[in-house]
């Protein structure tokens, strides 16, 4: 068991969903870490987020999630210990913004960020884990390219076949369009709808849809990927949040539309996974283990 | 705008959200885009889930060597917990949990009788915590109510971080029957000896029957709780088979493996004994009789089929048999009973009028009133209220119960073979081809 007189704490990493993020070091081992102190409330004692992401992440053990190493407990906190990543996806991406345009990753950083981002979501979803809360800031990234998914606070188990949870997760422009009109019993396919908007973001550098409330959000997505119709997507007006008086977009042509914001050529390959992370339908969305068998991975598992 | 406006159409907004997704075919859409998603899945997730089983066990030796609590004001405390539960309208889940957490904390710190429901309580704000959505999480004056204020909050928060402690910071890590309630039915929900049988019911009975069994220090500490799914799924498949078309299965036919008909055995024991703990009447039955609720009803059948009763004269009273810890308060092995408050508790919280709170809609029962309760047809099981409350009637199940008592289990003895569950229960043909697109 550590104590905190272990660690030294050093600089403010930011500001988690429930917590304040530092860097440490750990004066025996002479390694970083990072610490997330967790104020414990005088009502509720130990914060319901920090009693999931303990307990979710004690579970999940794989080289792309970053590990929980030990909880510290004093006097009115709670210290997690995570493993060390040097970066993160969001604060990556903005370091490569020259002027005011930014760019995307080359396509092989791109491959490889998607893949591993796959690996850590398909993982979590074996282990009846959904995370909830994809998006770049999250993805921690280390000097040796490794990817791993952190902030576990808004994850939680899933049930099967039956479990109803809040529809007020995920940030927004990672959110997807099921969820954004209310579906309420949604499942894997949230955490899809979010690895296809990161690798969009990767590839351009910009967020596929940036919207700045709930419905400018569903606006932008319908705007390019078409508005839904019972057509498409059965069952789509009986969601508690669907609007009739949409206004009807026919889809758009993604790979073109990413294209005109790349100097990199698009496989077509890709462009297929695009659609395939994308689906507005849930049941339509590619699984995490079925993305990763997707043609565009092949020189991973071939 | 006034900000109060605002609030008012917000809340408008929000219940006019509720109603919508409570559409019977929004519900259904979704039920089914979770399914599909869970498809590719499900093999790992049972994987995965019974290996955190094994890794969460309880020890039967440890609990036993506890020198102030015992399993005796174990069934009070978990019918004091189980009270809550209900009374908090948590989702099935934690129940299942809380329970788990108590046996392991106590499996591994001694506790005080006088604190043991303290431990109680705060193993279910943990597990509420962990499974419930955030706005019924209980508060920490709420579970002060629940036990008229005999702990202070500062000995709440530190049980519940001394539990978080003692259970290496992951308490929450021990898979709760329901989930293999529902994995096991999904993956039979297909075939075809379910025909006529609904599957709420189906839920609905085997959750009851794993409910009943956690308060079971046997079933409890021996086995897992994928076995007492399983074991309970199969028994209530029967039942209601039973009292839908009159067909007799004995459960040992469907489950081969000696060590789930001994879990079989133990349920339905549970059940002849008609010694159920306060709080499961409290949540079944409210304030009606045992075949009030037909479900149950269609369970205690099944049960008499299993074991048709022998004539009471034939048997002789075994020294126990006395016991009766059917009200709280009253077993004469919980010392002073003051110390843990029952009393005060219980009737602080008022079950003079209780209501009952049916677990989350996918376990309720299906139209209980309508034409798919099952109907007691045959005459000849004799389900009057006469004969099964009677204090002659326990004797003689109590007695039955000494005949067979078998030699206490031990853990690795009967460790259940975890290849029972696996593939085989999964209908593998759904699993390759989904969403080909």
């Amino acid at each position: 068991m550590a104590s905190s007189s272990q660690f030294k704490q050093l600089e403010k990493l930011g500001n988690g969903t429930y917590a304040t993020v530092y860097k440490g070091l750990n004066k025996t081992t002479g390694i970083y870490v990072a610490l997330k102190e967790v104020k414990l409330d005088s009502e509720e004692g130990t914060p319901s987020t920090a009693v999931r992401e303990i307990s979710l992440m004690k579970e999940l053990k794989h080289e792309n999630i970053v590990r929980l190493y030990d909880v510290i407990h004093t006097e009115n906190k709670l210290t997690l210990v995570f493993e060390f990543m040097d970066n993160d996806l969001k604060k990556y991406m903005d370091s490569r913004i020259v002027g005011n345009t930014p760019y995307g990753f080359e396509m092989s950083l791109v491959k490889y960020f998607e893949w591993q981002l796959l690996q850590g979501v398909a993982f979590c979803h074996e282990n009846r884990i959904l995370h909830r809360d994809l998006k770049p800031q999250n993805l921690l990234i280390n000097n040796k390219g490794q990817l791993k998914l952190g902030d576990f606070g808004l994850a939680r188990a899933f049930g099967i076949p039956v479990n109803t949870f809040s529809s007020e997760v995920v940030t927004l422009w990672y959110r997807a369009p099921d969820v954004l009109m209310g579906s309420r019993t949604y499942s894997t396919s949230i955490d899809i709808w979010s690895c296809g908007c990161i690798l969009a973001e990767m590839i351009t550098g910009r967020p596929l849809f940036p919207g700045t409330n709930d419905e400018e959000q569903l606006k932008l997505i319908f705007e390019t990927m078409g508005t839904p119709t019972e057509r498409t997507w059965p069952g789509v007006s009986t969601l508690p949040k669907y609007n009739p008086r949409l206004p009807q977009h026919l889809p758009k042509d993604l790979g073109a539309l990413l294209q005109s914001q790349t100097r990199e050529k698009m496989e077509l390959t890709l462009i297929d996974l695009l659609y395939g992370l994308l689906q507005l339908n849930p049941d339509r969305r590619l699984s995490a283990k079925q993305a990763l068998n997707h043609p565009w991975f092949a020189e991973y598992y071939q | 705008m006034p900000e109060s406006t605002l609030a008012e159409m917000a809340a408008v907004r929000l219940s006019v959200w509720n109603s919508r997704a409570a559409h019977p075919r929004v519900v259904q859409m979704e039920l089914l885009a979770h399914q599909l998603a869970c498809q590719d899945y499900s093999v790992d997730i049972l994987r995965h889930l019974i290996d955190i089983e094994q890794a969460s066990r309880p020890c039967l030796a440890s609990f036993q060597a506890q020198p102030e609590i015992n399993v005796h004001m174990r069934t009070l405390i978990f019918d004091f917990a189980m009270c809550c539960h209900t009374r908090l309208g948590l989702s099935t889940s934690t129940l299942y949990l809380c329970f788990s957490v108590i046996d392991r904390y106590c499996s591994r710190i001694v506790v005080k009788s006088s604190t043991y429901q303290l431990v109680a309580l705060c193993g279910l704000w943990l597990a509420s915590k962990y499974i419930d959505r955030k706005p019924r999480v209980p508060s920490l004056r709420a579970l002060q109510n629940l036990c008229c204020n005999q702990y202070s909050r500062s000995q709440f928060q530190d049980m519940e971080l001394h539990i978080l402690k003692a259970l290496n910071w992951s308490p929450c890590n021990a898979p709760p029957h329901d989930v293999f309630v529902d994995i096991l039915l999904k993956n039979k929900i297909s075939s075809l000896s379910y025909k006529g049988l609904h599957l709420n019911d189906l839920k609905y009975g085997s959750c009851m029957l794993c409910e009943l069994a956690c308060f079971e220090h046997v079933l409890a500490f021996d086995y897992n709780a994928s076995a007492v799914a399983l074991a309970a799924v199969t028994i209530t498949t029967h039942a209601l088979r039973l009292s839908v078309d009159g067909q007799f299965v004995h459960y040992s036919s469907m489950l081969k493996d000696a060590n789930l008909q001994r879990v079989c055995d133990l349920i339905l024991r549970k059940l002849r004994s008609r010694n159920f703990p306060s709080s499961f009447k409290l949540k079944y039955l409210g304030q009606n009789k045992l075949e009030s609720n037909p479900i149950l009803r269609s369970l205690l059948e099944y049960e008499l089929m299993i074991a048709p009763p022998i004539p009471v004269q034939a048997v002789k009273k075994p020294a126990y048999a006395s016991f009766s810890p059917s009200k709280p308060g009253s077993c004469a092995n919980v010392s002073p009973a003051p110390s843990l408050g029952f009393q005060d508790s219980f009737a602080g919280t008022s079950f003079r009028s209780p209501r009952v709170v049916a677990p989350p809609t996918p376990c309720s029962p299906s139209n209980l009133s309508s034409n798919s309760v099952p109907k007691v047809k045959t005459p000849h099981l004799n389900l009057s209220p006469g004969t099964i409350g009677s204090g002659k009637q326990y004797e003689v199940s109590q007695a039955r119960a000494t005949a067979v008592r078998p030699t206490m289990f031990r853990r690795n003895e009967s460790k259940r073979n975890s290849d029972i569950m696996e593939p085989d229960f999964f209908d593998m043909a759904a699993n390759s081809n989904k969403r080909a697109r």
